[in-house]
């Protein structure tokens, strides 16, 4: 059987952590409850009941032995000498806390470096292809007699056209110089309408009408990549234009050409 | 044992009538009602000014408990509610209950 007083220690020592106040009761008489009393709540109580600050030394001693053995052993302290345990207790709490904050801004740090270079190793998708993986685009010369064919499709299908043409017809080509302009006159097999000079205004042109057809700058209208139909065409390049003219006039199915040039036997 | 009773009054005015031999369990209680100078003694009435009600009843309840299961084995638990935990110690202290 057990006296009132024992059962109300144990129950209390149960409820320890809703315990807020213990006013004036007696240090002796609450000595087995607070010892089971948490660090925190123990000092809590202690703010509030400051009358058995100094009696609690033993508890304090308990908790500092139990929480932070390691760190006395670290500092080599003897344990008889230590008096105050309750500042003891709060220094090394504090150090502690210090110590994992320290170690855990470090760790972010490290995550987030990390992290960055990931990041710049990683493989983006883009909106839009980059210049060099965009299909050809083929230039035109910029007048309002000229229609605009510029789908990709139709271009391939004319440059192919183009160098077929081109293919068949180079024996009978004088040769070329990197930057005269190519007389009209030289070769009977030239195109129809073709302007290849070089420069936007043409000097000798037999057709007033191409004349109005200006010839982009040839330097701008090469793409790196091209195909090797293209290759030989690339090299005569500076003397031709890269207009569709030319070729859509061997086409009587183009009459918009026909309309526009001049016929030449 | 003849069935004498006693009175034990809190500080709010409750009165708990109890017998005697139950209440002698408290040492205190004991003391006070044996004692023949005191009023108390012929009268058979104990006040406590510093006990309220509420924790005289629980003292009261915690005798009974005690005079009945005393040196027995299946001894069921006595509850005693939270709040009031701390204040029944320091009565319990006071009153000396074995």
């Amino acid at each position: 059987m057990l006296s009132l007083k024992d059962i109300c220690i144990q129950v209390a020592q149960k409820y320890i952590n809703d315990i807020e106040d213990i006013g004036d009761y007696p240090y002796a008489l609450l000595e087995p409850i607070l010892e089971r009393a948490p660090p925190d709540r123990l000092y809590l109580l202690e703010e509030r009941s400051p009358h058995f600050r100094q009696e609690s030394q033993s508890l304090w001693k308990q908790h500092v032995l139990r929480d932070f053995a390691l760190e006395l052993q670290q500092f080599k302290v003897s344990v008889p000498s230590i008096t105050d345990w309750r500042s003891l207790y709060e220094r090394m709490k504090k150090r502690r806390h210090t110590q994992y904050n320290e170690a855990s801004e470090k760790l972010r740090n490290a995550y987030t470096k990390l992290e960055q270079t990931k990041q710049n190793k990683r493989i983006v998708p883009l909106e839009r292809e980059p210049r060099s993986a965009r299909p050809q685009k083929r230039l035109r010369p910029s007048n309002s007699y000229a229609p605009k064919s510029n789908s990709a499709p139709k271009s391939s299908l004319m440059t192919k056209a183009r160098n077929d043409f081109l293919k068949k017809t180079s024996f009978t080509r004088p040769p070329v110089s990197g930057d005269s302009k190519f007389r009209t006159s030289n070769s009977p097999l030239r195109p129809l309408g073709s302007s290849y000079h070089r420069d936007k205004q043409p000097t000798t042109n037999p057709y007033p009408m191409s004349s109005t057809i200006k010839p982009p700058p040839a330097s701008n209208s090469l793409k790196p990549n091209s195909n090797s139909n293209k290759s030989r065409w690339q090299r005569n390049s500076t003397l031709q234009s890269t207009s569709s003219i030319p070729i859509s006039s061997l086409f009587p199915k183009s009459s918009r050409m026909s309309n526009q040039l001049p016929k030449h036997s | 044992m003849s069935e004498e009773y006693v009175k034990l009054i809190s500080s709010d005015g409750f009165e708990f009538i109890l017998r005697k031999d139950i209440a002698c369990i408290s040492g205190t209680i004991k003391a006070i009602l044996n004692e023949g100078v005191f009023a108390e003694a012929q009268s058979n009435e104990c006040t406590f000014p510093d006990i309220r009600g509420s924790l005289l009843e629980k003292v009261c309840e915690y005798l009974h408990y005690n005079y009945r299961y005393k040196n027995r084995q299946d001894v069921p638990k006595f509850d005693i509610p939270p709040e009031m935990v701390l204040e029944l110690l320091v009565t319990a202290e006071y009153l000396d209950s074995e």
